[in-house]
């Protein structure tokens, strides 16, 4: 069943089509609010906010477009939303304490629940190489790299719910990627790689 | 240069997209250029480490809340109100005050020129004119200031002994005439508004006539029945509809009132300078309503049908089936005079003792308070006449539905509707019903005579009064419509509660915050804590808890303190641990203490 049967089957009432929903893009979603907001927090507020506006828009909603690019536009404008509200965004340390029992780090998220590399530690500074170098990217360029390789998004899905030209999308993501290339360079992780 | 060119080119190798040829032109180029060629390659890379990058985990709770919150919802459909994101409204404060109150002038605007002066000359001069006997003096001393609707609304019940003679008539016409051009002098009223007036009451005349004579046509064929014609009149200076009532006026089969013992109600308060008095002479007249000076001392004959009265009155006490509040109309509904006029069966005058008659106009005195309505004045009078004894007593009907108000329930002597040949059938009792349908609070449970609720009875908010009671909370701030505990703690919750949906949206019902707080409450008692917790969770969802951030900060009020230490309860019975974090968090943060 594709994510625009289960919308409408959800829309129509059948309430376990929502939780399929959730299943399916949930993860991926907060991945995005968490690294777009740049707090748990801020993610969390935002992603149970994408939920509800799901719900709401659940009976009128008609499968005009892909159920992935309409979701991550409001999570997008959700997002937004949040960071207007939060003027000064403070960025949560990877070090802090994650979780309601604060056993954890926001490093061991990113270390833990992804592909497990051969060494977990390099694992781990590969993550925060990557999460530090992904932090000094410009707004514009996070969400285009996000909405890409986050959500999976093709370009002019992306140029649309942004509502920039697809040169520019391309253009942004060519800048971010050779940001983030230069960053994981200097931390000599893609030069290990090509050794 | 040449690579710049393939530059732009590389972000669409890596991801897809490129034509062939070009894609063909750009491997060409990287097989030659070390530099773009690395480039690539390390861009490549990137973009994979990026993807493989994992993402957090998302919050279980959340989507356990958001599932749960949909399966209630499912249950209950919330009310379009609650489900509505005002963020928009919220953010935007001045636009939005600006647009209410440019709404709002409108509205009054429409009111006033459309609507005929609301609460204005027009209903002035109706009350003026229909009010006492020295009106003629005061007019000559000065205007009066127009007497609203409770002034009126204080006429005494008076008693006809026979019917009005046609000089009676005339001198109450001429009466009437003169107080309607005298307040027009007050109110500066133009020539259109006194010809108009003229017309309406040449148009009530003729209405009367017609009555009568309807009447005296139909009344001989109902000799011996018990039936008590009730007429109500209601005449306004608008629109002159009184002739339609009285063509459709309900067949007076079982109405045999004599005319000598017809009592007569009539507005007036202190000597009526206009009466509708029942032209019941010969005939049993089912009903006439015909403008005459009112006695002084009503015969003998009236005063014992009269002790029918309390039986009328007395249930006008409970709201009408429309749950419509007592003092209906609202001013901005049109001014207008009801004249009930009660024409009780031909009884003999020996039959009534004394006391009972005293205690039937008491009755009735106290009855036309609910009976007489002055306010704005759609023009109709209407006569309704009182079923047989062994008919069924229709039900008190609202204004608005065209019913004119009488006593519910009132055994012989209740109101039909207008126009209507035979009185309404009586609606189903409210009972359980009526705090699903209804709209607003029930007005009827939340009366101590007709809901009584035994001090003993332990109050539904009982077990959380000592800091976890959300519905005993609230009921301090609304201690005028907060109903009263349920008579007892087993009673059925919809008997007992006097709560009420707030209205039905697009058909789907949207239960008040007081009433979710009281389900709540009774949840708790009942120790069904998850059907607890959803009520306070839709409380708390209705002051943006869970909401957009946008949402401005809910002032910490009773209800919301109910439910938030509701909720707090739940959430810790139920070892919703977290989710009581949340919420506390919540409540200490976004919310204006």
């Amino acid at each position: 069943m594709s994510d625009e049967e289960l919308m409408e089957a959800f829309g129509g009432g059948d309430v376990e089509a929502l939780s399929e929903i959730i299943q399916r893009h949930g993860s991926r979603l907060f991945g995005f609010l968490y690294r777009l907001t740049g707090g748990r927090e801020s993610a969390e507020d935002a992603y149970q906010d994408v939920f509800l506006r799901v719900v709401r828009a659940a009976e009128d909603y008609r499968p005009t477009a892909n159920f992935t690019s309409w979701l991550y536009t409001i999570a997008r404008n959700v997002a937004i939303d949040h960071a207007r509200r939060e003027k000064i965004r403070i960025t949560e340390s990877l070090d802090d304490p994650i979780g309601e029992d604060g056993g954890g780090t926001r490093l061991d998220l990113m270390a833990h629940h992804g592909p497990t590399p051969e060494d977990d530690l390099r694992g781990r500074e590969l993550a925060q190489a990557i999460e530090e170098a992904f932090e000094t990217l410009s707004a514009e360029q996070k969400e285009v790299v996000l909405l890409r390789e986050r959500a999976g998004l093709p370009f002019k899905e992306i140029a649309e719910i942004t509502g920039v030209p697809l040169n520019t999308v391309k253009t942004r993501m060519h800048y971010a990627l050779g940001h983030l290339r230069k960053a994981l360079s200097q931390g000599g992780f893609l030069a290990e790689e090509k050794k | 240069m040449k690579c710049d060119k393939f530059h732009e080119k590389i972000i669409d190798l890596i991801y897809g997209g490129l034509p062939r040829e070009e894609e063909e032109e750009l491997m060409a180029h990287l097989a030659e250029c070390d530099e773009c060629a690395r480039d690539f390659e390390e861009l490549k890379k990137t973009a994979i480490l990026i993807r493989a990058l994992p993402d957090p985990p998302a919050p279980v709770q959340i989507d356990k809340k958001i599932m749960d919150l949909v399966r209630a919802s499912q249950e209950e459909p919330p009310s379009i109100i609650s489900r509505l994101d005002f963020s928009y409204f919220m953010s935007r404060p001045l636009a939005t005050a600006a647009v209410a109150i440019i709404g709002l002038g409108l509205v009054f605007a429409v009111g006033w020129f459309g609507g005929k002066r609301i609460g204005g000359t027009d209903k002035a001069d109706m009350t003026v004119a229909m009010s006492t006997e020295d009106l003629s003096a005061k007019r000559e001393a000065a205007p009066p200031p127009p007497e609203r609707g409770m002034e009126t609304r204080k006429a005494k019940l008076g008693l006809a002994p026979t019917a009005p003679s046609d000089d009676e008539i005339k001198k109450a016409e001429e009466m009437v005439e003169r107080a309607l051009s005298a307040s027009d002098e007050d109110k500066d009223a133009n020539q259109e508004t006194k010809a108009k007036r003229d017309k309406e009451l040449e148009e009530m005349k003729a209405d009367a006539d017609e009555a009568e004579i309807m009447a005296r046509t139909t009344a001989g064929e109902k000799e011996g029945s018990t039936a008590k014609p009730l007429i109500l009149a209601y005449i306004a200076p608008e629109e002159t509809k009184g002739a339609e009532p009285l063509e459709d006026k309900p067949e007076p089969k079982k109405a045999e009132p004599a005319v000598a013992a017809a009592p007569v109600m009539d507005t007036d308060a202190g000597g009526a300078s206009a009466k509708l008095a029942p032209e019941m002479a010969p005939p049993p007249a089912a009903a006439t309503v015909a403008p005459a000076e009112k006695t002084a001392e009503p015969p003998k004959p009236k005063e014992e049908t009269k002790t029918e009265a309390p039986k009328e009155t007395e249930p006008a006490e409970p709201k009408s089936a429309d749950n419509q509040p007592e003092d209906f109309p609202s001013e901005t509904e049109g001014a207008g005079i009801y004249f009930s006029v009660i024409i009780p069966e031909a009884a003999p005058a020996e039959a009534q003792p004394d006391a009972v008659k005293t205690e039937a106009d008491k009755a009735a005195e106290k009855s036309i308070d609910d009976l007489f309505i002055v306010d704005e004045p759609p023009i109709e009078v209407a006569v309704a006449k009182v079923p047989a004894a062994d008919e069924t007593v229709p039900p008190e009907r609202g204004l608005e539905d065209g019913f004119v108000k009488t006593a519910p329930g009132a055994a012989p002597g209740t109101a039909v509707p207008i126009g209507a040949a035979t009185p309404a059938p009586a609606p189903a009792q409210p009972e359980n019903v009526a705090a699903e349908e209804f709209w607003g609070w029930d007005m009827k449970k939340s009366k101590p005579s007709s809901a009584p609720a035994p001090a003993a009875a332990p109050a539904p908010t009982a077990p959380l009064s000592g800091g976890n009671g959300p519905a005993g909370a609230s009921a301090k701030d609304e201690t005028a419509s907060a109903p009263p505990p349920p008579a007892a703690p087993q009673a059925d919750e919809s008997e007992d509660s006097m709560f009420k949906f707030k209205g039905t949206i697009f058909g789907k019902k949207s239960k008040t915050t007081d009433y979710l707080l009281f389900q709540a409450s009774k949840n708790m008692e009942r120790g069904d804590y998850q059907k607890a917790l959803e009520s306070y969770e839709e409380v708390l969802f209705r002051y943006g808890y869970a909401k957009s951030g946008t949402l401005p900060k809910p002032s910490c009020s009773a209800p919301l303190k109910d439910a938030v230490q509701g909720a707090m309860k739940c959430y810790q019975t139920l070892g919703k641990t977290s989710d009581a974090r949340r919420l506390k968090d919540w409540h200490d943060g976004s919310c204006v203490h």
